[in-house]
């Protein structure tokens, strides 16, 4: 469902991804991995189409459709969805009217039946106790005043609701204790199923204890310099980047 | 005897030209003071400030008493102007003193305009890529037993590179009018400490601009502390001019008996990306009168400019009066501004914490209000001038006790 | 947010800018002693109100036009405008609904607000002024039986003169200022409200203000007077046509709150802005006060989207002990408009309290400033203000400015003034793009939440009008 060849990209015009390479295929989970400014962020924010991450050579297809000619919201629309590293705070739009503007356009994009306003509470309510977030959040601003658990937990919130044909996980369990980051890999692995694609941008591996991925890539220097199974995670835990990139790593 | 707001005006305007014309004013600078308008009753930037004071002729004569308290020497590096006229200097290798006045941009009060038509400047340069260790010590005295003025006008110019540190130090006694002109002017790559300490004599008035005039990438960090007197009107214009500036301003201001201070300052952000931080403190008791105009100005293109200014307030009796107006004139939107002012009391619940462990009513206020200041005391960078503001402030403190309470 | 987005939001039409083609009987422009003998003849005034209005005018004749607010526009040439304008069909007052010219019923269903009752929200009583003259005032009836007196001022003048004559020009006087000094001279119609002692008025009170006829001024004066341990909430709504001259409006509302009273008065101003490029829209220059006595309320609320120009600061002074007063204001600027508004709070009596929130919105060459005063008087023991006054600019060729004077005279008072000025941040916008919402109503959706604390002080039927104004589509769909 995505498919990403020699795909370079600049931020502010500043050269980040150089030959970028991977697919990911429906049922699947990808673990994307590697030392600070690598170009992990930048990967996800490039298929999210954020302003400034432009892509200058290659492609990236989502479901057959080049992902540069689409908007963000389009891409939304189509079904990709990314769990933001640091998500902002929108000063009173409240997170459910944020949902219902959110929900109304992609769901009515993908054919799906409109949710009325009693099912959107219920559903946002459940989404809400699936990740132990108060349902009191749902009625202050989007992410306003949250701490950055809360943050990350009202992400993976969103992403049970809206659900997203590929999800995008950029360092999502960054600034999460244990307890906390149980509660969102839960959140992860309930969206598991054959028909979605899952990418986890992360530089630990403490996130794949419990989300188990199907495939690990390392990436350096804005390219995938190894790829492997669940197992290539464990061995960068122990020996840290330095063995693949050539550079001792001090993270 | 009290004359109208307007009629004063047109006197003040009319001593104002004879007296240049007397102290050799020509040019295009006396031309400037023909044109120029004195605060009438509805001049807005005048509208908490009466110049009433000024009916007594402190325009018609030069102030020439002899100082009874000169200012002790707060540095080895010293420059002595008294009643408008240099009288000495003592100053480090990098310092040079002379009379080479540049044109200073950003004047606007008619006092100014007058004090250019007729002032010789003390211009202070530093020479490029040095940095002074001393501070440099200006003394900016007047004296006189009957009303008079005089015209002290200051240009400190740092060269490329150059730091250094300027305490501008006024005193007065008497009767005396200080009409005062002081510019900065930065360079790239110039950091300049300032300390603005104005303490003269109650029965004294002083009206002065301060310009900050930041031509290159630089620095300067300005520490104004005052006390009030019969009149004192401050007008301090930054311009903040080249990408990259930094300023922040820090003040105290504390007023007593019937003593006035007004303080208006405007920052100016013409290019991107500069930062200016304003933070002001103010007491008003007995009869004091304070009044504050912080204004922010943020022009069309000056994008990525991060401008903030904070002014709290302590009113400390009936009979006090604080005026604050905090503005803001934004002309772009990628910008961060904020303001906040605040006018208050002391906090009754720490009060009745001190007194409940012993410590006297009066004195637990003293306290209080000082703590409300400490912040700004704390951050003065030198010690030689932050051994000389405390005791100088805490007396006023003392002095600016809450009515019903005794002298004793 | 890319310029083309936000130019595109802020172009949105001017959906009340049909014009109304009614039979008028119009005053040639121009203003003398003789056009207010004419005009307050025409309404059957006493001769004290023509005596009144005739003080008003000299006293205006040596003021001059004030100069210190941050706007700019031509000087105005006040014998270019017509002073009175008034649908012929209203020559015999309709006594119902039946009689009213079907080109104006028209015109308010075309508003979106219909006259029928039967249509109506319930629980609205409205006053319609079209042009110089009130059209109609429903449930009058009903509101009579609680003893409440809604009627044009006109017919207040005519039937309950020893009020007009009481309170008229109490809170603001003939020559008060320029603007006001011209309306009390020559002030064509106008609300009139009354509500008896103890009682709390059973529904909203509304006034429509319709401007159609052009170069016509539209000079409306309103009264409400509030008795002991009342309450009423009063709203107001303005559209006047597109048109490429500019109007004058200058209206003078006068609220009195007597001991115990409680008075909320919000207004929803959406007269025609002027188009792109600065062409035609209303001139409004307004002064609202009112008088707040012992243990009294008086709340302003104002969704300000429309005029060329708007000088307006809906003020209170804080007369009695323990009253309270309070500012609620969104103003949004586009095109070319420019806004000057903002409110005083004048603290006279004991444990005064005073609240205003200001959020001032900019986009295109526009011009939004806060002009706010908050005066606390030497008496005003334990005076309380707070003031949050917040700018968003949407674009780098608008302007925000802030100008709030305080003035403390009581060392127990406590003020506290805050600023801040934002814009729509590309965060922001990243993060609903990438969740599906296009950008249209994702600047909406911001924008609304940057004003939510003033629109949750609205009645429920202006709130709603008001989120339409700024596109937004989800309001209190969550409890």
């Amino acid at each position: 469902m995505l498919e990403i060849r020699d795909l370079h990209a600049t931020v502010a015009d500043k050269p980040i991804l150089k030959g970028l390479n991977l697919t990911v295929n429906p049922g699947e989970v990808h673990a994307i991995m590697g030392p600070n400014g690598s170009g992990k962020s930048t990967l996800a924010n490039v298929l999210a189409g954020r302003d400034n991450y432009e892509i200058t050579g290659g492609e990236a297809l989502f479901e057959g459709k080049s992902l540069a000619d689409m908007e963000p919201e389009e891409r939304a629309q189509a079904g990709l969805f990314l769990a933001f590293q640091y998500p902002v705070e929108i000063p009173g739009v409240s997170n459910m009217e944020f949902l219902k503007a959110a929900l109304e356009s992609v769901r009515g994009a993908q054919g799906k039946e409109e949710w009325d306003s009693v099912t959107l509470l219920r559903q946002a309510r459940a989404a809400c106790k699936q990740v132990n977030l108060d349902a009191s959040f749902l009625k202050r601003g989007v992410n306003e005043g949250f701490s950055g658990g809360e943050k990350k937990r009202n992400e993976i919130m969103q992403m049970l609701l809206m659900e997203p044909k590929l999800a995008l996980l950029d360092e999502t369990d960054s600034g999460l204790d244990i307890d906390a980051l149980q509660v969102v890999a839960k959140g992860v692995n309930s969206l598991r199923s054959p028909e979605r694609g899952i990418v986890l941008v992360t530089h630990y591996q403490r996130l794949l204890d419990y989300i188990v991925p199907d495939f690990v890539h390392v990436l350096s220097n804005g390219q995938i310099i190894k790829s492997g199974g669940k197992e290539l995670a464990l061995e960068l835990e122990q020996k840290g980047y330095g063995w693949l990139t050539g550079e001792e790593e001090s993270a | 005897m009290t004359v109208s707001a307007n009629d004063l005006a047109l006197a003040l305007k009319t001593q104002a030209l004879a007296s240049a014309r007397r102290l050799g004013g020509e040019g295009d600078a006396l031309a400037a003071l023909e044109a120029t308008r004195f605060p009438e009753r509805k001049t807005e930037r005048w509208k908490y400030t009466s110049v009433q004071a000024l009916a007594d002729g402190h325009l018609n004569a030069v102030a020439a008493g002899d100082l009874r308290q000169p200012l002790p020497a707060l540095s080895e590096s010293v420059v002595t102007i008294n009643n408008g006229e240099l009288v000495t200097s003592s100053l480090p290798d990098g310092v040079t003193l002379h009379h080479n006045a540049p044109a200073v941009a950003g004047l606007e009060t008619p006092f100014a305009v007058y004090n250019s038509a007729v002032a010789r400047a003390v211009v202070l340069e530093v020479a490029a890529n040095t940095r002074i260790e001393q501070p440099i010590h200006v003394q900016i005295q007047a004296a006189s037993d009957a009303p008079a003025h005089c015209n002290p006008r200051v240009i400190v110019k740092l060269n490329n590179g150059a730091e250094a540190t300027v305490i501008e130090h006024y005193h007065g006694e008497g009767q005396a009018l200080t009409n005062a002109v002081t510019a900065l002017i930065t360079a790239d790559n110039a950091h300049l400490t300032h300390y603005r300490l104005q303490g003269e004599a109650a029965s004294t008035l002083h009206i002065g601009t301060l310009i900050i005039d930041q031509q290159g990438i630089s620095q300067v960090d300005s520490y104004q502390l005052m006390t009030g007197n019969r009149l004192r009107r401050n007008d301090v214009h930054a311009l903040v001019g080249k990408s990259g500036a930094e300023l922040t301003m820090k003040g105290i201001f504390v007023v007593r008996d019937k003593s006035h201070v007004d303080n208006q300052l405007c920052v100016e952000h013409r290019v991107p990306d500069c930062q200016s931080d304003q933070n002001f403190k103010g007491l008003a008791g007995e009869n004091g009168k304070a009044v504050f105009n912080g204004r922010i100005h943020i022009h069309e293109g000056a994008k990525g400019t991060n401008a903030e200014l904070s002014n709290k307030n302590l009113l400390l009796n009936v009979g006090a009066e604080i005026n604050t107006k905090p503005e803001l004139e934004i002309y772009n939107d990628d910008v961060k501004c904020a303001h906040g002012t605040t006018v208050g009391q002391l906090d009754a619940t720490q009060q009745f914490y001190l007194q409940s462990r012993g410590i006297p009513a009066a004195e637990a206020k003293r306290m209080l209000s000082l703590g409300f200041v400490n912040e700004l005391l704390m951050a003065l960078p030198h010690e030689t001038v932050a051994e000389w503001a405390r005791p100088w402030l805490e007396a006023e403190l003392t002095h600016a006790r809450p009515a019903g309470e005794g002298a004793a | 947010m890319s310029q083309a987005e936000l130019d595109k939001l802020i172009r949105s039409n001017y959906e009340a800018g049909f014009t109304t083609t009614v039979d008028t009987e119009t005053l040639p422009p121009g203003l003398s002693e003789d056009v207010i003998r004419f005009l307050s003849d025409k309404k059957g005034e006493p001769d004290w109100m023509l005596q009144w209005r005739l003080d008003s005018y000299r006293k205006w004749q040596e003021m001059p036009s004030p100069t210190w607010a941050h706007l700019h526009h031509p000087p105005i040439d006040f014998n270019e405008v017509s002073y009175y304008s008034k649908p012929k069909s209203l020559d015999d007052a309709p006594k119902s609904l039946d009689e009213v010219d079907p080109e104006l019923l028209a015109t308010y269903e075309k508003l979106g607000i219909p006259l029928h009752e039967q249509e109506m929200l319930a629980g609205v009583a409205v006053d319609v002024v079209f042009d110089s003259s009130s059209v109609f005032t429903t449930f009058k009836e009903k509101l009579a039986e609680a003893g409440v007196i809604f009627c044009s001022i006109s017919e207040a003048i005519k039937n309950h003169p020893e009020l007009v004559k009481k309170y008229l020009g109490s809170v603001v006087p003939q020559g008060d200022n320029f603007y006001a000094a011209l309306n009390s001279a020559v002030f064509s119609d106008g609300s009139f409200v009354y509500i008896p002692k103890g009682v709390r008025c059973p529904m909203e009170l509304s006034t429509y203000f319709r401007i159609n006829e052009a170069n016509t001024g539209q000079f409306e004066r309103t009264l409400i007077i509030a008795d002991e341990g009342s309450y009423v909430s009063y709203l107001e709504g303005c559209t006047a046509p597109q048109r490429d001259e500019n109007q004058l409006h200058a209206a003078v509302v006068e609220l009195v709150a007597l001991p115990g009273a409680e008075i909320k008065y919000s207004t929803v101003q959406n007269w025609y802005p002027g188009d792109e490029e600065g062409k035609g829209g209303i001139y409004n220059f307004v002064t609202k006060r009112g008088v707040a006595h012992d243990n009294s309320k008086i709340s302003w609320t104002q969704v300000e989207t429309g005029s060329a120009i708007t000088w307006k600061y809906p003020s209170v002074i804080l007369r009695g002990d323990n009253s309270i007063g309070e500012f609620y204001s969104v103003a949004l600027t586009r095109h070319m408009q420019q806004a000057d508004t903002g409110t005083k709070m004048i603290h006279l009596g004991k444990n005064t309290k005073s609240t205003i929130i200001s959020k001032g919105i900019s986009a295109a060459r526009s011009q939004n400033s806060y002009r706010g005063l908050v005066r606390i008087s030497p008496r005003a023991e334990n005076a309380r203000n707070f003031t949050q006054c917040d700018s968003l600019l949407l674009g780098d060729q608008c302007g925000a400015h802030t100008f709030p004077y305080i003035e403390s005279k009581n060392p127990t008072a406590t003020i506290e003034h805050e600023a801040t000025t934002s814009k729509v941040s590309d965060d922001q916008m990243f993060l609903c793009r990438q969740r599906g919402i296009d950008p249209e109503k994702a600047v909406s959706m911001i924008v609304n939440g940057f004003c939510k604390e003033v629109f949750k002080e609205l009645p429920m039927e202006f709130a709603v009008e008001a989120g339409k104004l700024l596109e937004v589509s989800l309001e209190g769909a969550v409890g």
